[in-house]
């Protein structure tokens, strides 16, 4: 038995489909979190029952990827039963999908969650009454508060109904319809669907678009128009019948102040340069702790014991990971989710989007396109995973150039680690005011050169709440437990055939190799040109290889200040790691993603050997 | 026989078949073009001689495949030609009609593809106040010239190919709408049904709307 859980997004599908399944899937407060079906298990009465966790749409007749996504899931019929979603707080809007989804005739159940807000604001849904109108069984949730989470499954094994509603269309719809459904012995949905131009069969929809092409001039509207018109209409008379509303107390709108020019536009700057700052100097002071601790308990005592070299060499590559590593995933990258999961969680995301919309313009993109960014600043894997909730295919190209330009935290840890610790915080900022002019440069040309067209943003603002710490937490952890459990493993072994390399002697010779171009262009010892080649692995890296092959965490004793600057900047640019160049091909195809490593590779060392002439 | 009539021929027939379903007749053909039969049946006989069409009887006027694809080409003009008549000209639809009757023959396929796209997708970022100006003559008002807590009822979508996102959120003619929040560069929020909606500036500027009563 297979469950799918559909509905408008942000409405809370992925939270419950969280709370039946137990699984760690992204929550969070703006429209457009779940980009991918996602599937689950849940037990039921000793049967294994399987939940799929669909994106959210606005309708299923449409041609952006998710309402293409889920109406091929629906047709496929690789779903036994639905779970429609709905938003009591904004209930008609809600049932214009409902309305829809009712057409395919599969066995549904109506949760209307978010009740505890529908409350607040002095909602009352009639449940029987729009259960009878439907023909389908209506349960009320509140997902924050887990109340009826448990009662949806057995609800939807007992009482799921096919639903009866039919929606009156214009007569000559209903015409048109009636003709099709003969003529092609095809379905009420897929004569619907060809009417609009879609449907995968070709002969109907060929003789629905003569159809159509009869039925637009007389109403002048387009078929799409005059269907969508006929079910708001229908959602708004179940609405009048079934809703209630009291007037309540409307307290203070936070929006007077979040969504004006002013002082919306400094808040959001100061925003985002205290997450910066926080995770700057809250970071490097749980680093410095993290590792003279390192130091002090392991590395010492264990130079102590005078092992046999190879042994030593080797067990001190495993400390210098963990060391890295650790110094790495708690103070940067944990502070740093944690951050952006308030963020997320606030619906602050949306309104900044609201606000950058015009300043994303000039970058060749829309509002939205601030979420990936600021997603980037975390990592870009997600980051670019997320660039699908924009529209056109111009704007993901820009976003991918981007976003992977983005320092993510991975890169603050080498700004952080190398600048901010040996050189200074000014010119650790430097290095992000740099990066932010090319990145603005990048954007300005891309939206000169990119092909295809611009679309305005249209957005749903996300209501603003407090964040839940558990979600908030949660959240977090899994984002880093992907980090503490892939990248570690990673890493110590990385380290250890470093080490091993190291004593054996290998490097000597790539480095010989290298070393006209390291010295000649960049300015930099070879050994750091090769850290620079490991920081494709994983960004960080890049400083654990540095930290390795220099054979001193002390690297300002090594190196001076303007090789370790040009080391830092260099690594920032240059190519993005191995993982968002996976998701970099898989999103947006490898012509995309061989010029952008090219583009960030050329950025790179221009930007290093720039810096070495300059200087020298 | 002209090959303007020759279309306008098979574009009616394309048409007849689409309403109809089967295959139309003479005296129906004849009332759709408003010729007199026996001078519809000549020019019939002339485009069966060429393979556009077959006659079986008097009944029924088969399109063959030439003629079809012919008929169905015509019809995709005339509407588009027609769309961009009304839509972003802001002519009356009998006379957009009309006027396309006539250019429909004339016009070239790629500058059909063309307008086609432009209609789907025309160009947002062009200078809104440019086309502010170019619009003024049509005296009509869209969303982007309203101040904060108006109540304006929609009118008209201009954005014909992708509208369709607004009409799901239920912006859509008839509806009232309040704007909530608007920035000096017009991007704009509106409470539509219940719901908080941000647009950027170019589609606030597609959004044709009156101040409600
Ligand atoms: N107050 C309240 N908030 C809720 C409730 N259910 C979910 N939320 C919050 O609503 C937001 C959206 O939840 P998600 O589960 O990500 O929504 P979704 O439907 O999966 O959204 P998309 O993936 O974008 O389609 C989160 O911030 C949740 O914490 C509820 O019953 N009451
Ligand atoms: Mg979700």
């Amino acid at each position: 038995m297979k469950f799918g859980l559909i509905g408008n997004p942000n409405v809370g599908k992925s939270l419950i489909f969280h709370q039946l399944t137990g699984l760690g899937v992204e929550v969070s407060n703006y429209p457009g979190t779940t980009v991918d079906l996602e599937r689950g298990n849940v037990c039921f009465e000793r049967e294994k029952l399987e939940i799929v966790d669909l994106p959210g749409i606005y309708t299923l007749d449409g041609n952006s990827e998710e309402e293409v996504m889920v109406r091929t899931l629906l047709e496929s019929g690789d779903v036994d039963m639905l779970i429609c979603v709905l938003d009591s707080t904004h209930l008609e809007r809600n049932l214009y999908l409902l309305v829809q989804v009712a057409e395919y005739r599969l066995p549904t159940l109506v949760v209307l969650n978010m009740s505890d807000e529908a409350e607040k604001q002095g909602y009352q849904i009639d449940n029987e009454h729009l259960s009878s109108l439907f023909g389908v069984e209506v349960l009320t949730t509140a997902a924050i508060q887990g109340r009826n989470i448990d009662r949806i499954i057995p609800t939807a094994m007992e009482a799921s109904r096919i639903p009866t509603l039919e929606v009156q269309y214009d007569h000559h719809i209903e015409a048109a319809v009636r003709s099709l459904m003969s003529m092609h012995m095809a379905g009420r949905v897929d004569a619907l669907n060809a009417l609009q131009g879609i449907g995968p069969d070709p002969d109907l929809t060929e003789s629905a678009a003569v159809l159509a092409v009869e039925i637009e001039p007389r109403h002048r509207m387009s078929v799409h128009q005059i269907i969508a018109g006929n079910r708001h209409h229908c959602a708004h008379t179940i609405t009048e019948a079934v809703l209630k509303y009291h007037e309540t107390e409307p307290g203070f709108d936070i929006d007077r102040i979040l969504t004006k020019s002013f002082p919306g536009i400094p808040i959001l700057v100061g925003i985002m340069i205290s997450v910066l700052l926080v995770v700057f100097t809250f970071g490097s002071w749980l680093e410095g702790l993290i590792v003279s601790a390192f130091e002090l308990y392991a590395m010492q005592p264990l130079l102590a014991m005078g092992l046999p070299p190879l042994l030593e060499q080797l067990s001190v590559s495993i400390i210098l990971a963990l060391q890295a590593g650790i110094g790495i995933a708690f103070p940067f990258v944990l502070t740093f989710y944690i951050l952006i999961s308030l963020l997320e969680d606030s619906g602050y995301l949306t309104r900044a989007a609201f606000l950058a919309d015009r300043a994303m313009h000039r970058l060749g993109m829309h509002g939205e396109g601030i979420i990936p960014i600021v997603l980037g600043f975390g990592c870009n894997v997600p980051a670019i995973m997320s660039i699908r909730l924009l529209h056109s295919r111009r704007e993901r190209v820009i976003a991918s150039f981007l976003v992977t330009m983005i320092p993510c935290s991975a890169r603050t840890v080498i700004i952080a680690g190398i600048v901010a610790s040996f050189v200074g915080i000014l010119a650790a900022l430097s290095i992000y005011l740099a990066v932010f002019v090319l990145i603005i440069i990048t954007g300005m040309l891309l939206s000169r050169i990119t092909p295809g067209e611009q679309f305005g943003m249209i957005m749903e603002m996300a209501p603003l709440r407090l964040p839940t710490g558990h979600n908030v937490i949660m959240k977090s952890w899994n984002r880093i437990k992907e980090f503490l459990f892939i990248a570690m493993p990673l890493l110590i072994v990385a380290s250890i055939i470093l080490g091993f390399l190291q004593y054996a002697g290998a490097f000597e010779a790539f480095q010989n190799y290298i070393e006209p171009f390291s010295t000649m262009v960049l300015g930099l010892p070879s050994y750091a040109t090769t850290a620079l080649i490991f920081g494709i692995l994983r960004k960080e890296m890049a400083l654990e290889t540095l930290v390795i092959l220099a054979g001193t965490a002390n690297l300002n004793s090594v190196l001076t200040g303007v090789q370790l600057y040009t080391f830092a900047i260099v690594s920032v640019l240059f190519i993005p790691c191995i993982s968002t160049i996976a998701v970099l091909y898989k999103e947006i195809g490898l012509k995309i993603t061989l010029i952008v490593s090219l583009y960030t590779l050329g950025l790179g060392i221009f930007i290093g050997a720039l810096i070495n002439i300059l200087i020298k | 026989m002209k090959s303007s009539s020759r279309e306008d021929y098979l574009e009616a027939l394309c048409k007849l078949g689409g309403i109809k379903g089967s295959c139309p007749s003479v005296a129906e053909l004849a009332e759709l073009l408003e010729q007199d039969p026996d001078e519809v049946r000549r020019h019939l006989d002339h485009l069966a001689a060429t393979g556009d069409i077959r006659i079986s009887g008097d009944e029924c006027i088969e399109l063959l495949s030439p003629g079809m694809d012919t008929g169905k080409k015509v019809m995709r003009k005339h509407q588009i030609l027609e769309c961009f008549f009304t839509e972003m000209l802001g002519m009356e639809p009998d006379a957009a009609s009309r006027e396309a009757c006539v250019l429909e023959h004339n016009v070239s396929d790629d500058t059909i593809d063309r307008l086609g796209s432009y209609i789907k997708n025309p160009p947002c970022m062009i200078d809104n106040h440019l086309r502010k100006r170019g619009r003024r003559k049509h005296n009509f008002e869209t969303l982007d010239d309203f101040k904060e807590d108006d109540l304006v009822i929609v009118r008209k979508l201009l954005w014909h190919g992708g509208c369709n996102r607004l009409m799901d959120l239920g912006i859509f003619p008839g509806e009232k709408i309040r704007i909530r929040r608007k920035l000096n560069n017009r991007g704009v929020v509106v409470q539509v049904k219940g719901c908080d909606i941000a647009l950027s500036s170019e589609v606030a500027g597609m959004i044709v709307v009156e101040k409600a009563p």
